[in-house]
């Protein structure tokens, strides 16, 4: 996958056949269909395209892709609009995990779990180790732990 | 050889209306024209009937005192026919008469200096007067053809086309590769729109052609070879055994019982792929069958035929059963020749196969079909409840078949409407991205429309899978309410597109029959839709694209009509062909490539020799010859040489300059001549002559004018795939980046050099180009070699 600049060229090729939300594994979570968010683009509604709630439910499993009669690049368009919608300050959505993951691999080219681990604990504070209790206690009646 | 006549031309200058005298002074014309040599007569007449100059022309040409004529002027087309139709009749050769409408090549049209204008009339008629001195009296060429037609392929579209030439008188013979006729069709159980029995019509044009006696059946055969040229083919084909007697067998069917192998009935149905991992069969299409069988897909010839590689060896029951001991099981294949004129092929469509389409799991499911067994699942259909029917399964989509089969909308409608008379009760998903049901099918669509039940979804589902009670889960989104749909099936019917059947692709490599990009025969779609490229073989039917039973016997028929001339005993060919010159000729075999329709062949000295039956004339062969060996007759090297010759490229001085415009005649001309009709302003710079195609301009033509002095030399073929000689302009292309390099050496800037594609009605453009062409051959400066 080349990850584009640009999103909106490739969809005009959409016949909206609808092969792309009946096989989507996580359409059925989410108020739009990948086909509906294309259908955006194709007239023009940029900001209803980058606010639809599916490019954060989107797996990036290609099965989408594959499917395409038109060979539209679904996934890929999924994966350009996260990033407008970041760039245009459409996205509501916390954001902080994605941003250090990020950042991480921009300094170094690599993971170090421990550090990602200590932020991801300390983003909460003061909360986070109470919440990490309860879930404690939830597990061990059920006996997972 | 045609004996040297001395040239005595007469030069007849039709003043129509005092037309041309306004534009030009044509007492001067003439009086320059005094001195032109070869000329006997010279006249200027401003009245077509009194006095009549035709019976004073047709005494003198009696009187031997000419032999050639020049018209020059704006003659009525009506009127020019007439003159020729009467100076043939004094004894003239139509072809040694010269048209030269001064007003189609911009005379009288803008505000242009009279002199000029004069001086450019003076070189027009001079260019046609060259022409006219070299012309040569010609003949019609007729060859004796053959009055009978081949068919290949006996299914819908051969068999009504065998019948229609067999009313018309003509011979046929018709080869089929199954045991039976009938094709595809017969293997259908209902027609839309009337959801009729195809049989019946099948029946009705087999009964035709018995009545008529005229057509030569022949199964189990295939072509081997074709040779000869159109008006006279010969055909080599094999003949499959059929291990029965044609001519004793009275199919009672007592063999049938006496044989004691059952076989898996075959073709009588298509499948689309291989079984090969198809689960349990809920339906069996075609059923059990012993070896010995009635013929295939239809009963007729009403011959059996013995799948020998299924007998048991040395199994002789059906030869003991048999009463009239026409069961003949050492029959070897044989060879058959034919002569006919014309070949016409209907070698029609197979499935596709929808294996491919793996998302929809067709045969792998046993409850999903193609719309081709649905067929018979739709005439006795078992207990269903809900049925689904894909369309475009695999059409329309880049992966697998990137058009539109046209028929299969029609089809699931016509099965759905079929399926609901016998079970109304059953549940119908049609799954679509379009319903195309063009014309009349529409009534159709309607009707299915307001059957209760029958749910039209549009969005294709993405996968099938199988449930533990046998029957399919389906996920679609139906894309108008944006909803997703879970649904449980009992059926599932896909709706396959059409390719070309085998027997296309194995014909198109026997005959060397050009194909498109899918594999269907090409043509040229607006023009000559049933054309093969290549002379008397036509293709009508399934074999040149997607189409329904109706639009293949209209196209069956329009592929009879073309190939007529062929079977009609003789062969007329107009004298225009292509005559080489082997005194020049190196055997570079250019010709031989570039002919766009293949009518070369080598002589016996390995020289290349025109088909002349399987010629178009379209020239493009004396385009290609490097040492312009190559003449069309009325179009050779020399008179097109005496034209160029004759333009004095200096006549406007040396910073004007002067265009030289080779029109292609079936766009660019008409384009020229609407240019005047419409009074545009023509500049007097630009000269044209008329071509048979671009492509038939020899680079010797364009380097021959330059260097006489011609500043600009305009090439005006058709647009892009219009032409109707097949590649034209491409020829031109190829050939105009060779000259740019000769050019170069002679200093000579490649840009004097120009195509340009016109459309038939590009007057105006043709206006525009020539003018903004003059100004940026100003901007060049004059031609080196311009005196």
């Amino acid at each position: 996958m080349v990850l584009a600049e640009d999103p909106i060229p490739k969809v005009f090729s959409c016949v909206q056949c609808g092969r792309c939300s009946s096989g989507c594994p996580v359409a059925f979570e989410s108020v739009h269909t990948p086909r509906k968010v294309i259908r955006f683009l194709q007239m023009g509604l940029l900001e209803e395209a980058g606010k639809s709630p599916f490019l954060w439910l989107c797996a990036m499993c290609q099965a989408c892709t594959v499917r395409c009669p038109r060979r539209v690049e679904v996934a890929e368009i999924m994966l350009g609009l996260r990033r407008w919608g970041i760039e245009r300050k459409w996205v509501r959505k916390d954001l902080w995990y994605y941003m250090v993951f990020k950042e991480m691999i921009e300094k170094r080219g690599k993971i170090s779990e421990l550090r990602l681990g200590l932020v991801a604990a300390l983003h909460k504070i003061p909360l986070h180790p109470i919440e990490d209790a309860i879930l404690f206690f939830k597990l061990w009646r059920r006996g997972k732990i | 050889m045609i004996p040297k006549v001395i040239p005595k031309v007469g030069i007849f200058i039709y003043d129509a209306g005092g037309r041309l005298s306004r534009a030009i002074d044509l007492a001067e014309v003439v009086q320059r024209l005094a001195k032109a040599k070869n000329v006997t007569r010279r006249e200027v007449f401003n009245n077509l009937e009194a006095p009549d100059p035709i019976s004073s022309i047709q005494e003198d040409l009696r009187a031997g005192r000419l032999n050639r004529i020049l018209w020059v002027g704006r003659f009525p087309d009506a009127r020019r026919r007439r003159i020729e139709g009467e100076l043939t009749a004094a004894g003239l050769n139509p072809y040694l008469q010269e048209w030269c409408d001064l007003e189609e090549q911009g005379i009288g049209r803008g505000d242009f200096d009279r002199a000029v204008q004069a001086q450019k009339a003076i070189i027009l008629i001079q260019m046609a007067l060259a022409r006219t001195r070299l012309l040569a009296p010609l003949m019609p060429l007729e060859i004796p053809a053959v009055d009978a037609a081949l068919i290949i392929g006996g299914g819908v579209t051969g068999l009504h086309t065998a019948a229609s030439l067999a009313d018309l008188g003509k011979k046929v013979f018709l080869i089929e590769k199954e045991s039976g006729v009938g094709g595809k069709v017969a293997a259908l159980r209902r027609l839309y729109p009337l959801i009729c029995d195809p049989h019946c019509g099948l029946e009705f044009a087999l009964q035709k052609l018995e009545k008529s006696g005229r057509v030569e059946i022949h199964t189990l055969t295939r072509v081997k070879t074709l040779a000869g040229s159109p008006g006279n083919f010969s055909v080599r084909v094999e003949k499959q055994p059929r291990y029965v007697d044609e001519q004793k067998c009275i199919a009672c069917g007592e063999c049938i019982t006496a044989c004691p192998k059952e076989i898996q009935a075959g073709n009588t149905f298509p499948l689309a792929g291989d079984f090969s991992n198809r689960g349990q069969q809920v339906w069996n299409p075609n059923g059990l069958e012993k070896a010995i069988h009635q013929a295939r897909p239809l009963a007729y010839p009403s011959t059996y035929v013995i799948e020998r590689q299924h007998c048991p060896p040395e199994c002789r029951e059906c030869q003991k059963a048999c009463p009239t001991r026409a069961v003949e099981l050492e029959q070897t294949a044989s060879e058959l020749e034919f002569k006919a004129g014309a070949v016409l092929i209907a070698t029609g469509w197979d499935p596709y196969p929808l294996t491919r389409v793996e998302e929809y799991g067709y045969g792998v499911y046993p409850n999903v079909v193609t719309n081709l067994e649905m067929e018979h699942i739709s005439e006795e259909p078992p207990d269903l409840q809900e049925v689904g029917f894909i369309q475009c399964a695999g059409s329309r989509d880049e992966r697998y078949l990137n058009y539109c089969s046209s028929v299969c909308c029609s089809i699931t409608l016509k099965q759905v409407l079929h399926l609901k008379e016998k079970r109304p009760g059953v549940r119908c998903y049609i799954f679509y991205q379009d319903i195309r049901t063009s014309g009349f099918d529409e009534e159709l669509y309607q009707r299915v429309k307001s059957l209760d039940q029958v749910i039209f979804i549009r969005g294709d589902p993405a996968t099938v899978k199988p449930e533990e009670n046998g029957r399919l889960r389906v996920r679609a989104e139906d894309t108008f309410s944006g909803k997703e749909l879970d649904l449980h099936l009992d059926l599932l019917v896909l709706a396959g597109g059409m390719v070309p059947s085998e027997g296309s692709r194995e014909l198109a490599h026997l005959l060397k029959l050009p194909q498109n990009s899918y594999g269907f025969f090409e043509a040229h779609l607006p023009c000559h839709p049933e054309e093969s490229q290549r002379t008397g073989i036509r293709a009508g039917g399934a074999c040149r694209g997607p189409m329904n039973v109706v639009h293949s016997i209209e196209s069956g028929h329009r592929a009879a009509f073309d190939v007529l001339p062929f079977l009609s005993g003789t062969v007329r060919l107009e004298p225009t062909y292509p005559v080489l010159n082997l005194t020049k000729c190196d055997k570079c075999k250019r010709c031989m490539e570039e002919c766009p329709y293949a009518s070369f062949y080598f002589d016996g000295n390995g020289f290349p020799v025109p088909d002349l039956a399987k010629c178009r004339q379209c020239g493009n062969c004396v385009g290609s010859c490097p040492l312009f060996a190559v003449s069309l007759g009325h179009f050779t090297v020399q008179q097109v040489a005496s034209q160029i010759q004759a333009i004095k490229s200096g006549f406007l001085g040396k910073e004007e300059p002067v265009v030289l415009a080779f029109l292609c005649k079936n766009d660019a001309y008409p384009a020229a001549k609407g240019a005047a009709e419409s009074g545009l302003p023509i500049p007097p710079n630009v000269f044209f002559i008329k071509v048979p195609c671009a492509g038939s301009i020899n680079n010797a033509f364009i380097a021959d004018a330059l260097g006489f002095g011609i500043d600009g030399v305009l090439i005006a073929g058709c647009q892009d795939d219009q032409c109707h000689y097949v590649k034209g302009n491409q020829l031109v292309k190829t050939r105009k980046e060779n000259l740019a390099e000769k050019l170069q050496k002679m200093v000579i800037e490649p840009q004097r050099v120009r195509f340009e594609s016109l459309e038939i009605r590009d007057s105006r453009r043709y206006v525009d180009l020539v003018t903004s062409y003059i100004a940026e051959l100003k901007k060049m400066g004059p031609n080196p070699f311009k005196t």
